[in-house]
């Protein structure tokens, strides 16, 4: 949408614009900077804001936006759109569904935790100061390991830990790299081909098309269940 | 809880920001004949007919002034039996949101009989700020002219 209010009318004559003359924007030599730092925190900058919205409505805005309120908006429950956060483990590009996710955090050290190993539970990793359980889905998933020649610096940038909670448990996934959010419609998604015989299949319930490759959708209750099922193992 | 604020003359009041579908700019509304005072008339949104209620109007007595920072809030509430049906509120200088607690408020005190969307109070920057209970808004002659109308949704 098109900016539709024209400051430069005679309302802003009105509006003393101390932010470009003594503020940030100016020479700096407002006393209330030491306090504020930046304009945007001080109360007479949000107060001018408050006075520009609280002008006169412009012409044509009126008309403008009853033809915009008016038209049918696509919603997302409506068109059965669905949102997932795709990522990569090893050569596989998979997802899981951006509700899941609490956070995407740089990589960090993994503590492993002593006599408790069994492959899925890598350790603790501290995200904000709290202690999550890092499990690993190359593991988890029955996934090919990585080649074990030494990766490139470039692809150790891109690695990621993904916070997920899933039934009120917080988990970090260690993944080689992240690629964002993607919405899809479910008319989109392609069957598993029933000849894929790898464990991985078990727990992808559906591929999404992307690029020249698909995503593998993951069961995320599937995994919530033999994750829990490893850190039941892993801690008895 | 997030809120959304808004003003009443120079008094500040609040709205759940959970109710809230969606807030729109001041839209052009078709005004209901004989309506009671405070039914603004009917909006067009998104390609449905919706009430929308002039808070100034409803409580002041006076019409909302037309300015950028005036809103239309559309509210999903149950105004009619359980079913939840969208409704707007104008409302000026809709332009702040407040995080509180529903512990935060305080039983306000004065007999709102009269006026039972007026619910309990808080303190903001030394201003008392009234939570407006968007499910009791509508009075009873509101209430029975829009049962008479057909839903919005469809």
């Amino acid at each position: 949408m098109a900016a539709l209010v024209d400051v430069s009318s005679s309302n802003q004559a009105a509006i003393h614009d101390c932010w470009n003359k003594i503020g940030v924007r100016g020479d700096g030599s407002c006393p209330a900077l030491e306090q504020h730092v930046h304009c945007r925190n001080c109360p007479i900058y949000s107060a001018a804001a408050s006075d520009l919205l609280n002008m006169e409505l412009p012409a044509g805005h009126m008309s403008l936006w009853t033809a915009h309120v008016a038209q049918k908006q696509a919603t997302a429950e409506a068109t059965g759109a669905q949102s997932v956060v795709a990522f990569r483990v090893g050569a596989e590009w998979l997802a899981l569904p951006t509700s899941a996710f609490k956070e995407i955090v740089g990589h960090r050290t993994i503590h492993s935790i002593p006599h408790r190993r069994n492959g899925v539970v890598l350790g603790l990793v501290n995200v904000r100061g709290e202690l999550v359980v890092c499990a690993s889905l190359t593991e988890l998933l029955g996934l090919e390991p990585t080649a074990p020649s030494r990766p490139e610096k470039h692809q150790l940038l891109h690695r990621r830990f993904l916070v997920i909670e899933l039934e009120g448990v917080r988990t970090a996934f260690p993944v080689d790299e992240v690629h964002g959010i993607r919405r899809f419609h479910s008319h989109e998604l392609g069957e598993v081909p029933a000849t894929v015989a790898s464990a991985t299949a078990t727990y992808i319930k559906a591929l999404l098309p992307w690029r020249d490759e698909s995503i593998g959708l993951l069961d995320e209750q599937l995994l919530i269940f033999t994750l829990n099922r490893s850190l039941t193992l892993a801690t008895t | 809880m997030l809120f959304l604020l808004f003003r009443l003359g120079k008094d500040r009041y609040a709205l759940d920001t959970a109710q809230i579908a969606e807030i729109v700019p001041l839209v052009s509304i078709k005004h209901i004949p004989h309506a009671p005072p405070g039914l603004a008339g009917l909006i067009n949104y998104r390609g449905t007919p919706i009430p929308a209620i002039d808070l100034s109007q409803l409580t002041l007595g006076h019409a909302a002034q037309p300015r950028l920072s005036t809103r239309i809030v559309v509210m999903r509430c149950a105004f009619t039996g359980d079913e939840m049906r969208p409704l707007g509120l104008i409302a000026e200088r809709a332009t702040e949101t407040l995080r509180r607690e529903p512990s935060d408020f305080a039983p306000s005190g004065v007999n709102a009989e009269a006026t039972p969307y007026l619910g309990p109070v808080c303190l903001h920057h030394d201003q008392w700020i009234q939570w407006v209970q968007a499910d009791h808004l509508l009075s009873a002659p509101m209430r029975e002219v829009l049962s008479a109308a057909p839903a919005g949704d469809s």
